[in-house]
């Protein structure tokens, strides 16, 4: 009798364990997951969007921006010389004016050992948005007079970082190899390349007798700031 | 001449192991700079991106349609006016943040800082000490760190220096001191330098000199 009622007990939770399998087996798989595939493949959507997004809006921009300095040269035309004298040296000492004279061509690569994809770009074979930022740095140090990368002019106030595998130049997103080209003293703008030689990344470097370098478009806000009067 | 091998053995291990050291400090650096602060704020820093350039473009287009409805003369006047307070040729004023540095450090973290300061809004930034405080323009542009001060292309600053940032004070603060953030690494890597965040209603910066 004993026996019985300790076969039915096993019996009984058997079916249970069988029900509650059966159950989770017919369970719908939950579309978004915690594991780490799943974070990966939404950050990489998420990313790529983005990334679509960005090269319309930069489409957008490129001829509404077209179509501004046309304009803007038909009305320089009609102004005063003095006010266009006023505005040509503002523009010059800001970064909005077109550049021309010898530089250097600066190339920076990943090492060829590598690729840049799944978000594993953070390791000495890969060209960082932080080498960018040093040889800015240094190019202004050795008095360039004119610098971008990739074809967007920098200033100063031109912020270089990293998002995942790419690289924000201002607002814009910039992919390897960067192209960095700047103007002044070929002998003391190569120096500046030396402190980048530490790493394991392709760098190039090419004198060149002439280079014409945009000026900046990124329009900087004045939101916050006011004229004090001296 | 086994004490020989010995030392030798011993001096052999610890040049070794001092040079691994070395190798891991600069790695840890590098490391320390490069990374990520967290996948939400980088997906959010492309997302600011997106949404600057979206401005830029509606901004664009309304400047356009300005030009386009005879407000020439407006136009290029308010241009003149950008442009001034931008080019450093003009003093200035605004709210912003005012941080302090007892020390100076690697003058990368300098370009660190500006960047995330930027990022963060600031349309203007200057650097100082009690004696100067230099606008950063193209002129003044490059950071070097030289025999305990800072070199600001031609300007030598002596600790203790101020970094000067014009903008919306709240964001700026913000960005700069969130738990992680750019002064938390700077003071990670550097304990015995303190850095301190004012945040003010109004701040000057006084036109570059010739």
């Amino acid at each position: 009798m004993r026996f019985r009622l300790v076969d039915i007990g096993f019996v009984a939770i058997g079916l249970a364990i069988g029900v509650i399998l059966s159950l989770q087996i017919r369970a719908h798989p939950v579309k978004i997951g915690s594991s780490a595939l799943d974070q990966f493949e939404t950050k990489k959507a998420i990313l790529t969007s983005l990334s679509v997004e960005q090269e319309e809006l930069k489409q957008k921009l490129a001829a509404i921006e077209a179509k501004k300095e046309e304009l803007k040269a038909l009305i320089a035309g009609r102004s005063s010389k003095k006010t266009v004298q006023t505005l040509e040296n503002l523009k010059e000492l800001a970064g909005y004016s077109q550049v021309t004279g010898d530089g250097i061509r600066i190339t920076l690569n990943d090492n060829v050992s590598v690729t840049r994809l799944d978000f594993s770009s953070i390791n000495e074979n890969f060209v960082q948005a932080t080498d960018l930022r040093d040889l800015v740095n240094v190019l202004f140090l050795k008095d360039a007079k004119a610098i971008s990368i990739n074809g967007h002019r920098i200033t100063p106030m031109t912020p270089i970082q990293s998002v995942f595998d790419s690289i924000l130049v201002g607002s814009l997103q910039i992919s390897p190899p960067f192209t960095v080209e700047t103007i002044g003293n070929q002998t003391a703008l190569t120096e500046a390349v030396k402190n980048l030689t530490k790493r394991n990344i392709q760098i190039l470097t090419d004198p060149l007798p002439s280079i014409q370098i945009q000026p900046a478009q990124d329009s900087t806000t004045a939101k916050f700031l006011s004229l004090i009067t001296e | 001449m086994k004490k020989t091998v010995f030392i030798t053995i011993a001096v052999v291990l610890g040049i070794l192991l001092s040079l691994q050291i070395r190798s891991f400090k600069r790695l840890e650096s590098f490391i320390e700079r490069s990374k990520p602060a967290d996948v939400l704020a980088e997906l959010r820093t492309f997302q600011v991106a997106n949404e600057q350039l979206r401005v830029r473009v509606s901004e664009e287009s309304k400047a356009v349609s300005d030009l386009e409805s005879n407000e020439q003369r407006v136009s290029v006047e308010d241009e003149i006016k950008r442009l001034d307070l931008l080019a450093g040729t003009r003093s200035i004023a605004g709210e912003g943040v005012l941080l302090t540095f007892t020390e100076v450090p690697e003058e990368f973290w300098m370009s660190d800082l500006v960047t995330q300061l930027i990022s963060a809004g600031a349309e203007a930034i200057a650097v100082g000490d009690t004696q100067n405080v230099i606008r950063l323009t193209s002129r003044t542009a490059g950071f070097r760190s030289v025999g305990g001060g800072l070199m600001m292309r031609r300007y030598f600053l002596k600790p203790p220096f101020h970094v000067i940032a014009i903008g919306s004070k709240s964001e700026l603060r913000k960005s700069v001191a969130q738990e992680g953030g750019i002064v938390d690494r700077i003071t990670s890597a550097h304990p015995q330098l303190k850095i301190t965040v004012q945040v003010l209603d109004r701040i000057t910066i006084p036109a570059l000199k010739d």
